[in-house]
C-alpha cells in the first residue's frame, strides 16, 4: 500500500461496493448531479464539460489571484471561482502588513535581519508544528516577492515605516498606504484584467472531480449562486486540462465546522473574517482524498473591539500603536497583564480569561506613539468611537473603572523603565519576549488613547497538507494528487500552532505564484 | 401637501404588495399589466395611463420626489429606461453589467454626490466595491446597504 496507486485502489473498491449495492448508492447520489450527499466515492466524470480550461483556481484573495497571475502568464488559460459577490475574500479586507525578511527598507532602517531569523519566529511562535521545508521557502522568498508587489504590481507601502506584530524579533513588516489588503488586491485585480482574466464572481465549487486514475480534472460548480443559499443558481461543469489551484481560504465565520474543530468556538465567539470564510471545499477536498492538517489550531485575534463590527480598524491602534509603542492593562486592576509583544495566542488566551472572570481589558498609547500610525486611521477610530481620547491618565483610570492610584503606578513604572534604558536597546520588565522597537519613548504626552480589547476568530492555521510545490498530498499515500494544488490559508503546516502577524499575506503570495505556476507547467490530460 | 401624503401611504403599500409578474416591453405607465386588479397608486391620484414616461417629475420634485419611494427599477422606467438599456437586447443576462449604470450615472458625479454622507463615502470605498453598483442597489427587489456586512454606516440606499 505505499504507492499511489494502492491509495487509489481502496478507492476503487469502494466504488465498486458502491456499484454493487445498485439502488442504495444511487439514493446517496443525488440525481441531479449535486455534490455527494456524504463521504462517498464518486469518481463518475461528467459525460460533456460545459467549459474547459488549463487552470482552474478556486478563491478570489491574495493566493488565488497570485496563482491566476502566474498561471495566465505562463501562457496558461485561466478563470478564477469567487462564490461571493466581491473578489477579493478576507484579503481584501485584510490589514496589509507584509512580512520580508532581509529586506531594502530594514537595510535602510539599520534593522539587521534575516530569512533564517524570520523562520526561527515563526516555528518558535508555531510550536515546532510548521513544516520546516514550507517555512524555510516563504522566509527565503519574502523579500523579493514583496519586491515584485512593488515592481511588477505596483503595490503602495510607507515608505518610512516598518511594524512589529507580536512574536517578530525585530520590525519587518512591510505596511501598505492604505493600512489595507485592499492596497494588494486590487492591482493583483487590475494585472489580471488586463490580461483578460476576471474573477467570475457569484461561481460555488460543489464537487471537485478526482478521476479513477487519481487525477483531479475539473469542477462541478453553480453559477449565480446566492451566499448562502445552497441550492441557487445553476449547475455546470468546468474541465481543468493542467490543474485546480484551491485556494478558498478558511472557515473563521462557520461556527459548525469550527466547533468540530475547536469546541470551544462557539457561535458567542466573533469573528474578523467576511461571512464567507465557511468549509464547504474544506469538507470536499477531505472527501476527495485531501490530507487535512492541523484544523483545530484556530487563531484568535487579540486586538479587536467591541465596538465595531469584525476585524474593523482597531487593530491598528491596538498593535501598531499600543502595543509596539503603549501597553495593555486590565481594568479591573489598572495593572498590565501580558507581554504586549508576544504571540497572538498568548495574547489572547491571557484576555479571554481574564474576561471569563468579568475583567475588562483595555489597549493604551499616547499621542506620541499613534503619531506612528497611518495617517487618517486615528481620525475614523476616534469618529466611530473605537478609540478614545482624554486629556489624563486620571481621566482614563475614570472612563474604564480603574483603581486610579494602581494604573499610575503601572504608567510611571513602565515610563521609568523606559527612560532608564537606552534608547537604542529600550528596555521594558513586561515586554520581554522580543526586543523593543527603537523609538519607543514614555507614555506621558497627552491627550492619551484607549480602545477596549476583544478577541475574534481571525485565522485557520491548519488546511490542506501541501509540498513546497504547492500540490495538495493524498491522505492515503502521502504523494501529490496529480491536478491538485493549494494554497493560502486553504492550506495547513506554514503557521503551525499560532501564525504571527504579517506572514499570512507572504504565505498566500509566494505559494499562490508556485501554485499558479507548477500548475501551469503541468502535464494536460485529455 | 395631499400629495406628499398620498406618496408616503403609496411607499408603504408597495412592500406590501405580492410580487407582481414582470413583463419585459411594457410601458410602466401601465400599471395593470403587470399588478393585475391590485392598487398601486394612491386613492386620487391622477391616470397615468396615457401619460408619457418621465413626465412624472414635472409633479413629482423636491418633497414628493419619488427618490427611494418606488423601486429603482419603476423610477428607471418611469424616466424611459428600456430592460434593454441595462440588459442588453435578447433574453435578459442575469444581472446588468455595472457599465449599464455608469453609461448615464458618471462613477466622478456619484462620488461627489455623496461626498458628505455620513461616516465614508459609500461611493469611494477602498475595497473597490462601488464599481459594482449591483452590490446595493437592485432595481427588482429592494436595495441594501453592503457595507453593513462589516460596518456600521447607516445610509438609506435608493
Amino acid at each position: 500500500m505505499s504507492d499511489e496507486k494502492s491509495g487509489l485502489s481502496r478507492r476503487g473498491f469502494l466504488g465498486a461496493g458502491g456499484a454493487i449495492m445498485g439502488g442504495l448508492a444511487l439514493t446517496q447520489l443525488p440525481l441531479d448531479g449535486a455534490a455527494p450527499k456524504g463521504a462517498v466515492v464518486d469518481s463518475t466524470l461528467p459525460r460533456k464539460w460545459d467549459e474547459t480550461f488549463d487552470v482552474v483556481i478556486v478563491g478570489s484573495g491574495f493566493a488565488g489571484l497570485a496563482a491566476a497571475y502566474e498561471a495566465r502568464k505562463a501562457g496558461a488559460s485561466v478563470v478564477v471561482l469567487e462564490k461571493m459577490p466581491t473578489p477579493g475574500g478576507n484579503s481584501i479586507i485584510n490589514g496589509g502588513i507584509v512580512s520580508a525578511a532581509g529586506s531594502p527598507l530594514q537595510a535602510k532602517m539599520g534593522i539587521k535581519d534575516s530569512p533564517e531569523l524570520m523562520a526561527k519566529d515563526m516555528m518558535v511562535a508555531g510550536l515546532g508544528l510548521n513544516h520546516p521545508g514550507l517555512v524555510k521557502l516563504i522566509s527565503e522568498k519574502s523579500t523579493e516577492t514583496v519586491l515584485w508587489t512593488i515592481s511588477e504590481l505596483g503595490v503602495k507601502y510607507l515608505d518610512n515605516e516598518l511594524v512589529q506584530e507580536g512574536g517578530h524579533t525585530v520590525k519587518r513588516s512591510y505596511k501598505t498606504y492604505n493600512s489595507s489588503g485592499s492596497a494588494i488586491v486590487l492591482p493583483q485585480l487590475a494585472k489580471l484584467k488586463a490580461l483578460g482574466v476576471e474573477p467570475r464572481l457569484e461561481t460555488f465549487v460543489t464537487k471537485i472531480y478526482r478521476d479513477k486514475d487519481g487525477r483531479v480534472k475539473g469542477l462541478q460548480v453553480r453559477e449565480g449562486y446566492e451566499f448562502p443559499k445552497a441550492d441557487s443558481g445553476k449547475l455546470k461543469t468546468i474541465r481543468a486540462r493542467k490543474g485546480v489551484v484551491l485556494a478558498h481560504g478558511g472557515f473563521g465565520q462557520d461556527v459548525a465546522y469550527r466547533m468540530i474543530q475547536d469546541p470551544k468556538l462557539t457561535a458567542k465567539v466573533e469573528s474578523t473574517n467576511q461571512p464567507g470564510a465557511t468549509a464547504e471545499m474544506w469538507r470536499e477536498a477531505s472527501r476527495i482524498g485531501c490530507n487535512i492538517i492541523q484544523g483545530d489550531w484556530i487563531q484568535v485575534g487579540p486586538w479587536a473591539s467591541p465596538d465595531e463590527k469584525g476585524f474593523g480598524l482597531a487593530p491598528h491602534f491596538a498593535q501598531e500603536a499600543a502595543s509596539m509603542y503603549g501597553i495593555w492593562v486590565d481594568a479591573t486592576t489598572g495593572k498590565r497583564f501580558i507581554d504586549e509583544l508576544a504571540n497572538r495566542k498568548i495574547r489572547a488566551d491571557a484576555i479571554m480569561m481574564l474576561m471569563n472572570q468579568g475583567h475588562k481589558c483595555i489597549a493604551f498609547a499616547d499621542a506620541k506613539a499613534v503619531s506612528r500610525l497611518t495617517p487618517g486611521v486615528m481620525d475614523k477610530l476616534q469618529k466611530s468611537g473605537v478609540v478614545k481620547a482624554f486629556n489624563s491618565l486620571e481621566a482614563v483610570a475614570d472612563a474604564y473603572g480603574m483603581p486610579k492610584a494602581a494604573f499610575l503606578e503601572t504608567v510611571a513604572k513602565y515610563n521609568t523603565n523606559i527612560r532608564n534604558s537606552d534608547p537604542k536597546d529600550p528596555k521594558d520588565d513586561i515586554k520581554v519576549s522580543t526586543k523593543l522597537p527603537q523609538g519607543t519613548l514614555p507614555l506621558e504626552t497627552a491627550p492619551f488613547y484607549v480602545s477596549r480589547l476583544l478577541p475574534k476568530v481571525h485565522h485557520c492555521m491548519g488546511g490542506i497538507y501541501t509540498n513546497t510545490e504547492a500540490q495538495a498530498m493524498d491522505v492515503s499515500t502521502d504523494k501529490p494528487i496529480e491536478g491538485l494544488y493549494a494554497a493560502g490559508e486553504a492550506t495547513g503546516g506554514v503557521h503551525g500552532a499560532v501564525r504571527l502577524g504579517s506572514c499570512a499575506v507572504i504565505d498566500c503570495l509566494v505559494m499562490g505564484r508556485a501554485a499558479g505556476s507548477n500548475a501551469a507547467k503541468a502535464k494536460a490530460w485529455g | 401637501m395631499k400629495v406628499a401624503a398620498i406618496l408616503l401611504s403609496l411607499g408603504m403599500l408597495l412592500p406590501l404588495a405580492a410580487a407582481p409578474k414582470r413583463l419585459a416591453g411594457v410601458p410602466a405607465t401601465q400599471c395593470a399589466a403587470c399588478h393585475g386588479k391590485e392598487k398601486v397608486l394612491p386613492a386620487g391620484h391622477e391616470d397615468i395611463r396615457k401619460a408619457k414616461s418621465g413626465s412624472c417629475a414635472t409633479c413629482h420634485t423636491g418633497e414628493t420626489s419619488l427618490r427611494a419611494r418606488l423601486p429603482l427599477g419603476h423610477r428607471h422606467a418611469l424616466a424611459g429606461v428600456t430592460c434593454q438599456d441595462c440588459h442588453g437586447k435578447g433574453k435578459p443576462a442575469a444581472k446588468a453589467r455595472p457599465e449599464a449604470c455608469v453609461a448615464c450615472h458618471a462613477m466622478d458625479a456619484l462620488v461627489a454626490k455623496t461626498a458628505q454622507a455620513k461616516d465614508h463615502n459609500p461611493h469611494a470605498d477602498q475595497h473597490g466595491y462601488a464599481a459594482n453598483c449591483n452590490l446595493c442597489h437592485h432595481q427588482h427587489k429592494p436595495s441594501k446597504n453592503h457595507c453593513l456586512t462589516c460596518h456600521s454606516y447607516n445610509w438609506p440606499v435608493p
